[in-house]
C-alpha cells in the first residue's frame, strides 16, 4: 500500500520532512543551550590566579683549586 | 533586537528548507530516463557544494589563527571542517544511492567517486591528528597547517579530478561546464574508449532517412561485449534511437554522422544531462543551495559556540595546557 507509485512519493516526503524537522529542532535546542552556556560563563567572575609556590636555587661555587710546588707537599 | 533578528532568520530557515524538501518531492517534474530516483540531485550537489564552502572557511580560519593566534578562530577552523566533513559524507551518500539507480551499484570506484572518497580520509586524518596532540597551542598550530595544506587538494580533488579523467560515468555534464562530454569520433572498424566502455564500429548502414550504426560495446574489464544499434535521422539532424548500455540507464547515442567520409560519434547520454533547463528545477535546485548554505552557516555558529564555552571551561579549570 505505502510502495503504491501514487503515495509511495508522499510517504518519501514525509519521512525526508520528519529528518528535516528533527534536524531542525535538534540544532535548536543545542543552540539555545550554548547561548544559554556562554551566558552564564560570562556572568560568573572568573577564579583568581592561583599563586603559584616559588623556589629559587642557589649554586655555591666550590673554591678554586690552589697549585702548590710539589716540594711544598712533601714537607708538609 | 538581534537577538531576535537571529531567532527569526533561523526559523525562516526552517520553513525555506522544509519548502525545498516539499518542491522537490511535488514541484520539481521527473526526470527523463531516471523518474523519481533523479529528484535527489536537490539534495546531493548542494551538500557536495556546501563541503567545498566549509572547507574554504576552515583554511581561512586557520590562516587567521597561524596569523593572529586567537583560539576563537581555531574553534571556527574546527567547526567548519567538522561540518565540511558532515556535508561530504551525505553528498556521498547521496551520489551512492544515485549509482545504485543509475549504474546498478552503490560503488565502483568510479573518478568522482574516488576523489571524494580521498577527501574524506585528508580531512578525517585532520581530526585524527587533532585528538592525538595532547599540547592545546601545539595542536591548534598543527592543524591549521595541516587545513591549510588539505585545502589545496579540494579544487583538485572537487573540480580538475573529475572533469580531467575520461572515465567517469558522473553526469558531468549536466552540471560541470568544460567536462569531456564529446564523445568519440570513429570510422568503421575502428575502436575507441568511449567513458570506461570499449567501442567498435562494425558497420553503418543507411535505411531511407536514417543512418544505422552497429557497435560492439565491451564491458570494464572486457569481460563481456554486447551489440547496440544507435540511429541518425538525417532529415531532423539529430539521433534517433539511443539504445541503453547493458544494464545501466545510461545510453549510447550516434550524435553526429558524416555521409562523406564515413565517420560518426558516438556519445554517452546520460539521463539527467539538460535537467536545469527546466525553471522548476533550477529553482528547487538553487534554494536549496541557499538552505543549505544557510544551515552551514547556523552549524558553525553553533558548533564555535560550543568549542569556546568547552575552551573557557578547560581554562578556568586551570586544565588547559
Amino acid at each position: 500500500m505505502m510502495f503504491e507509485a501514487g503515495i509511495a512519493i508522499y510517504v518519501a516526503m514525509a519521512v525526508a520532512l520528519a529528518v528535516w524537522i528533527g534536524i531542525f529542532f535538534y540544532l535548536w535546542r543545542i543552540d539555545a543551550q550554548a547561548r544559554e552556556l556562554r551566558h552564564r560563563l560570562d556572568r560568573q567572575p572568573e577564579r583568581e590566579e592561583v599563586r603559584q609556590p616559588t623556589a629559587t636555587l642557589r649554586v655555591q661555587q666550590r673554591p678554586a683549586a690552589v697549585e702548590r710546588p710539589a716540594e711544598e707537599l712533601h714537607e708538609a | 533586537m538581534a537577538q531576535q533578528m537571529s531567532q527569526i532568520t533561523k526559523l525562516l530557515l526552517g520553513v525555506w528548507m522544509a519548502g525545498v524538501v516539499v518542491a522537490m518531492f511535488l514541484v520539481v517534474p521527473q526526470y527523463q530516463g531516471l523518474g523519481d530516483a533523479g529528484r535527489i540531485i536537490i539534495m546531493h550537489v548542494p551538500t557536495a557544494w556546501v563541503s567545498v564552502l566549509a572547507f574554504a572557511v576552515s583554511a581561512i580560519f586557520s590562516g587567521l589563527y597561524l596569523w593572529r593566534g586567537r583560539p576563537a578562530d581555531d574553534h571556527r577552523a574546527l567547526a567548519a571542517a567538522e561540518s565540511g566533513f558532515l556535508f561530504t559524507v551525505l553528498a556521498t551518500v547521496t551520489g551512492a544511492i544515485f549509482s545504485q539507480v543509475v549504474w546498478g551499484i552503490y560503488w565502483n570506484w568510479d573518478p568522482r567517486q574516488t576523489s571524494i572518497f580521498v577527501l574524506l580520509l585528508i580531512y578525517a586524518a585532520l581530526f585524527a591528528l587533532r585528538s592525538a596532540i595532547d599540547h592545546g597551542e601545539r595542536r591548534r598550530k598543527l592543524s591549521a597547517v595541516y587545513s591549510l595544506f588539505a585545502f589545496i587538494t579540494v579544487p583538485f580533488l572537487m573540480f580538475i579530478a573529475p572533469r580531467a579523467a575520461d572515465s567517469t560515468l558522473h553526469p558531468n555534464c549536466a552540471f560541470l561546464p568544460g567536462s569531456k562530454c564529446d564523445g568519440v569520433v570513429l570510422a568503421e572498424g575502428q575502436i575507441r574508449l568511449l567513458g570506461d566502455r570499449k567501442v567498435e564500429l562494425l558497420s553503418l548502414d543507411r535505411q531511407g532517412d536514417l543512418m544505422v550504426a552497429q557497435v560492439e560495446v565491451s564491458e570494464p574489464g572486457l569481460t563481456s561485449s554486447s551489440m547496440l544499434e544507435p540511429s541518425f535521422d538525417l532529415a531532423q539532424g539529430r539521433p534517433d534511437v539511443s539504445p541503453n548500455f547493458p544494464g545501466l540507464r545510461f545510453q549510447l547515442a550516434l550524435e553526429e554522422v558524416d555521409t562523406t567520409t564515413g565517420n560518426v560519434r558516438l556519445n554517452i547520454e546520460a539521463p539527467g544531462t539538460g535537467l536545469m533547463d527546466n525553471p522548476r528545477t533550477l529553482f528547487t535546485f538553487l534554494a536549496s543551495n541557499l538552505g543549505f548554505t544557510a544551515l552551514f552557516l547556523w552549524m558553525l555558529q553553533v558548533r564555535t559556540n560550543l568549542l569556546g564555552v568547552r575552551w573557557d571551561l578547560e581554562r578556568r579549570e586551570g586544565a588547559l595546557v
